[in-house]
């Protein structure tokens, strides 16, 4: 993308006052999660039994969990854990449907008839409970779940990478890059692939908002991010316990994910309206 | 229309049989002994031996593929690590709950969505479309436990009107059993009702600029007419292609619903298999939720060919 298209993209992205204020939101989580050791009160693993339960106050502004760590403390580190799942389970992704979805979508015939019954079949399974499956035999932890949750949700690139191929395909430049003698692969790569790259962004824009509630989803059933490390879905699950005694404790954590992904997901209806004119207007 | 069914009913058991060798090589897929893995460091010698048998590791992986797929078609799934008995005995009470959640959810959500989809399309621009598709969105990005965790704070502890856990058939104590379902059902279908009602926004938005629209339109129909019955009729095509993924998503939400509320389905008893790695549980669970998604996608499929005689011919 040159300049003045990019110039023209980050124009049209932010005259909607909506997307402004997502951006914002979003900028404040991630400040959050880079900033946390600074703006973090204490330390999230810090346990104070004195302080067990309380209720939000002048010390604890969100209050204490059940071991008295500072419930605010935990939710900034928490931040950390939603992004880098969300952030890194995208680009796997990307990375690996993307290829599976231009190989399938390039060669046809075979290839592509093996690659996309596979990604038909790992479509059928509800992608909880693929993820839940995967982590039973992988485990659970931020890497792990990175990967499951990168896998789980591959096959949407490569059904719209393989639609975007087989229409590129039978463009004349590609036939005149044939002709020049240019490998199947630098075909792939240099000019296949720098032509599909904004349906791609599209894609990757909203799913970071669905990795962030799946990632939350596991944590909450305890198979994702285990203690004592703080992620917002096991902050939830450890609250359910004491929802009547102190309800900020099991509910704010919640607040933030669906905050976090409703920012990201007009974030990416922005940057869909602002990519494809051709969808602007539609909601 | 018949050659289509079988086309489709074809493609089915092709990715039903790519997904039982996936959920099959879930135990080789472990890494480390697998036994080790399922029954933890400590098991006695007998004991390994006995499951390493059992689980065939002394043959070649395409006999234990098909030995397991024989008994697994026969419902042998294997023994439960975890309950030390056979697993369909352990599924066959809790798998009829969580499909009665799902399906009951399922059906619930299909008319509210259409309902507020149709709703918002046709008052277009109005507040009304406005918190409607507000709404809509919001619900999308809400999560599902959590949403869960907040009805029954707010209904069940803090009001009192409905039991925040717990779940009773209907046939064996109906009063009870409604009030259990309410909080569980409203968190399921919410969900549902969201992606249906954007669905049938949009597709009925499309519908409603054609010309056939106008003509029914002109002719002096009344408009309550022409909206439910020459539009809707066009409009809820796309919506029916949605339908067959609902389920699989209504199946996986069950999972968390069931968490939240401590309802002895097939979600719970999932989520205790895989932190005890209890693969044969896992893997019955997987391939049921599997069958049960794909069976409705087929159902699907053929409806929309039902209802749309173009896509037969594609």
């Amino acid at each position: 993308m040159d300049k003045t298209k990019f110039k023209k993209f980050i124009r049209t992205l932010y005259s909607r006052k909506i997307v402004i204020g997502a951006s914002v939101v979003v900028a404040v989580f991630i400040l959050a999660a880079i900033l946390a050791p600074l703006i973090a009160p204490y330390d999230p693993n810090y346990a104070d039994f004195a302080a067990y339960l309380s209720q939000p106050s002048a010390q604890h502004l969100l209050g204490t969990d059940s071991y008295g760590r500072d419930v605010l403390s935990r939710i900034i580190y928490g931040t950390r854990v939603s992004l880098i799942i969300g952030v890194l389970a995208v680009c796997i992704s990307c990375i690996i449907g993307t290829f599976f979805g231009m190989v399938a979508g390039y060669f046809g015939g075979i290839v592509d008839d093996v690659i996309y019954r596979m990604t038909e079949a790992i479509r059928a399974i509800p992608q909880v409970v693929l993820a839940m499956a995967l982590t039973a035999v992988f485990g659970s932890g931020i890497r792990n779940l990175a990967i499951i949750l990168g896998i789980s949700s591959m096959t949407g690139y490569v059904r719209m990478m393989r639609g975007q191929v087989l229409s590129i395909k039978q463009a004349d430049y590609i036939m005149a890059g044939k002709l020049q003698g240019n490998s199947n692969f630098q075909l792939m790569f240099k000019h296949i692939l720098p032509n599909s790259i904004s349906p791609i962004i599209v894609m990757m824009t909203q799913q970071v908002g669905s990795t962030i509630l799946s990632e939350a989803g596991l944590s909450f059933l305890g198979l994702g991010i285990s203690a004592p490390t703080a992620s917002w879905g096991s902050m939830v699950s450890e609250g359910r316990m004491f929802l009547l005694q102190n309800p900020v404790f099991a509910l704010t954590p919640g607040i933030c994910v669906a905050a976090l992904v409703i920012s990201l997901n007009m974030l990416g209806d922005g940057v869909r309206d602002a990519l494809d004119p051709r969808l602007r207007g539609e909601l | 229309m018949g050659s289509y069914v079988l086309k489709r009913t074809g493609q089915m058991a092709v990715i039903l049989v790519i997904i039982s060798i996936f959920i099959f090589l879930l135990v080789s897929m472990i890494p480390g002994d697998p036994v080790y893995a399922m029954l933890g460091e400590e098991v006695s010698t007998e004991e390994y031996q006995r499951v390493y048998l059992e689980l065939g590791l002394d043959k070649p992986v395409m006999v234990r593929y098909f030995d397991w797929l024989v008994s697994a078609l026969h419902g042998d799934f294997g023994q439960s690590t975890q309950f030390h008995k056979a697993t369909m005995e352990v599924l066959s009470e809790r798998i009829p709950i969580t499909l009665f959640l799902s399906f009951t959810a399922f059906f619930i959500s299909i008319p509210l969505g259409i309902f507020f989809g149709v709703i918002s399309a046709v008052f277009r621009g109005k507040k009304i479309d406005t918190v409607v598709t507000f709404l809509a969105n919001l619900t999308a990005c809400l999560p599902q436990f959590w949403v869960g965790l907040l009805v029954m704070y707010v209904f069940a502890m803090k009001l009192g009107w409905l039991p925040s856990y717990g779940f009773t058939w209907l046939w064996d104590d109906f009063s009870t059993g409604i009030r259990q379902l309410i909080l569980p059902l409203f968190c399921l279908s919410l969900t549902g009702v969201a992606s249906i009602t954007r669905q049938t926004r949009s597709s009925m938005l499309e519908v409603i600029r054609q010309d056939y629209v106008r003509t029914a339109r002109s002719k002096g129909l009344k408009e309550r007419k022409v909206i439910f019955v020459h539009a809707l009729k066009n409009g809820l095509i796309p919506v029916i292609t949605i339908l067959g993924m609902r389920l699989g998503t209504m199946l996986g939400g069950s999972m968390f619903v069931e968490s939240v509320f401590s309802i002895p389905g097939m979600g719970s008893l999932f989520v205790k298999a895989i932190t005890s790695r209890d693969i044969p549980v896992v893997q019955a669970c997987v391939l049921v939720t599997a069958l049960v998604a794909c069976t409705i996608n087929l159902i699907t499929d053929i409806l929309y060919a039902v209802v749309d005689p173009r896509i037969r011919f594609e």
